[in-house]
């Protein structure tokens, strides 16, 4: 029953969009350069700042609330709480996992944003528009529109401090105008940490530094279309716990989207069905390659319209080089 | 249907053990029921002094979850559980279902969308599902992309326990890597956290 009162928050979403944008006080377009400036200022107070505060996040069939700890002077501590159900802590040190006690999630080194190299090209997919101004957490915002120029990827957007530039607030928006998640501070203070809140509790867990994983240089296994304006930025290779042939995965972004592609060797007596999975903004499509060299799924993840992840996946289809797959991967 | 049964579906529902067939009854039932109605909101009481949850009785969901499910086709029904395994893999799917939407055999690959644009919900996942879930209408969102083994009909069998299990693993480790977007970190931190406990 806790499931089903959570899913009607997704419904009751997409009228407070509505409701949240005809609040703000528009200010007519304005330049996009200013937009730009905007999301570089975001960018380096996200990296730059130390602040506390609470969040929520939410999607379809999941609101949850969370505060964070950000400590910046030199070295960088960020501690991360749910505040709400079971306990879950994740703390990063100089954008490092340190610790966590979901041991799946975020297990991977974490590198640092791309802007504000990427921005110039941003545009070139997305058109940023300046909406006006709102009040978010108590704090007064730029409202941010980030709408995509073709239909492989969502919009968004984004309230910003207009003290600190931080963001306050993220909705991403689909096709249809429908909400699939907002995120949302609820209260922020700028400024100094205490320290003792920057150490996790007990059931945080030190990650295994032996997870992390080798890297690759052979990309023929790439697919042979990705929606323009994404680029690959990393490619890894995780021992299977099946197989002798690794998982690969590589990311692939285009400055606001992301999606993830994982081809995994299927072992005797594994029938992977093709399939489309979807949590909250997060699309799954997975199919299963027949090669000569052997059977894979192929999946790829992101938070991308099931249409684009259909596409990619299907461009692995007659491309896909197992044997370049097994020779990269010996 | 008889009332008895349908109270039966419902204390499977509470229990969540009720398959993607009883959900849909006892919903439809609660609409034009309003007994049946008030039996829900008293095992929901009963069920939250159990668990010591609190309770308030006034808000009545169902409604909301109906209208969410109206629109989504109704399901075929569910195989005979065979095994014990498949028991319990068909009660963690109910709980995890509300949250993850899962279609098999969607057969998004094939050229002309002439078969299988029937796309099986996986029995294991009833449709009480998100609304914004698979937008894609099976069958004909990929048509043009060509496949050898096109003809084959779409996968009639539940999915697979361990495919299950790797789609969440994907899930929650592409949810865990942040990095390459503009958005902060948070962001995704979020989405990782809000996969937890569930």
């Amino acid at each position: 029953m806790q499931a089903a009162a959570t899913a009607s928050y997704g419904l009751r979403s997409c009228l407070v969009v509505g409701l949240v944008s005809t609040a703000l006080l528009f200010a007519g377009p304005l330049m996009a350069d200013e937009a730009e400036t905007l999301l570089k200022k975001m960018t380096s107070a996200a990296h730059g700042m130390s602040y506390q505060g609470d969040f929520i996040y939410e999607r379809a069939g999941s609101f949850s609330t969370h505060r964070v700890w950000r400590q910046a002077n030199g070295e960088v501590v960020e501690r991360l709480l749910r505040t709400d159900g079971t306990p879950q802590e994740w703390l990063r040190r100089n954008d490092a996992l340190e610790c966590t006690s979901a041991p799946t999630a975020g297990a991977a080194p974490s590198d640092r944003a791309m802007l504000p190299e990427q921005a110039p090209t941003l545009q070139q997919w997305y058109s940023l528009e300046v909406l006006g101004s709102g009040r978010v957490a108590n704090r007064a915002v730029t409202v941010l529109s980030v709408q995509p120029r073709d239909s492989f990827r969502y919009a968004h957007e984004l309230y910003l401090d207009v003290d600190s530039g931080l963001l306050l607030q993220a909705l991403l928006v689909d096709e249809k105008g429908a909400l699939l998640e907002r995120f949302q501070f609820t209260n922020l203070q700028l400024g100094s940490v205490d320290p003792k809140n920057l150490s996790a509790a007990s059931t945080c867990l030190a990650v295994n530094e032996e997870s992390v994983v080798t890297s690759l240089a052979n990309d023929r296994w790439l697919p042979a279309w990705v929606p323009p304006g994404f680029a690959p930025i990393r490619r890894e290779a995780r021992q299977s716990a099946d197989s002798d042939l690794p998982i690969v995965t590589q990311i692939f972004t285009d400055g606001f989207a992301r999606f993830t592609v994982f081809i995994e060797p299927l072992v005797d007596g594994q029938v992977a069905a093709d399939l489309l999975a979807q949590l909250g903004p997060t699309i799954a499509v997975s199919r299963r390659l027949d090669t000569p060299g052997g059977a894979f799924m192929a999946t790829v993840v992101g938070e991308i319209p099931p249409v684009t992840a259909g596409r990619i996946v299907a461009s692995l289809s007659p491309d896909f080089d197992s044997q370049a797959f097994i020779e990269a991967n010996p | 249907m008889s009332s008895e049964s349908l109270k039966e579906s419902l204390s499977a529902l509470m229990d969540n053990e009720a398959d993607e067939l009883e959900v849909r009854r006892v919903l439809k039932a609660c609409g034009d029921d309003s007994s049946l109605r008030s039996d829900w909101a008293r095992y929901q009481a009963a069920r939250a002094l159990m668990h010591k949850e609190p309770w308030q009785g006034k808000i009545d969901l169902s409604e909301g979850i109906a209208a969410a499910i109206a629109n989504d086709p109704v399901p075929a029904p569910a195989t005979a559980k065979t095994s014990r395994i498949w028991q319990s893999v068909g009660r963690f799917a109910v709980a995890a279902s509300v949250t993850v939407a899962v279609l098999v055999g969607v057969n998004m690959f094939q050229q002309d969308g002439s078969s299988g644009s029937e796309a099986m919900v996986a029995d294991q996942t009833p449709p009480v599902a998100l609304p914004s879930a698979p937008a894609a209408q099976p069958g004909a969102v990929l048509a043009g992309y060509s496949q050898p083994d096109a003809d084959e009909p779409p996968a009639q069998e539940p999915l697979a326990a361990w495919q299950e299990q790797k789609i969440d693993t994907y899930l929650r480790q592409h949810a865990g890597q942040g990095d390459g977007q503009i958005t902060p970190q948070l962001l995704p931190n979020a989405r990782a956290a809000s996969m937890e406990g569930r």
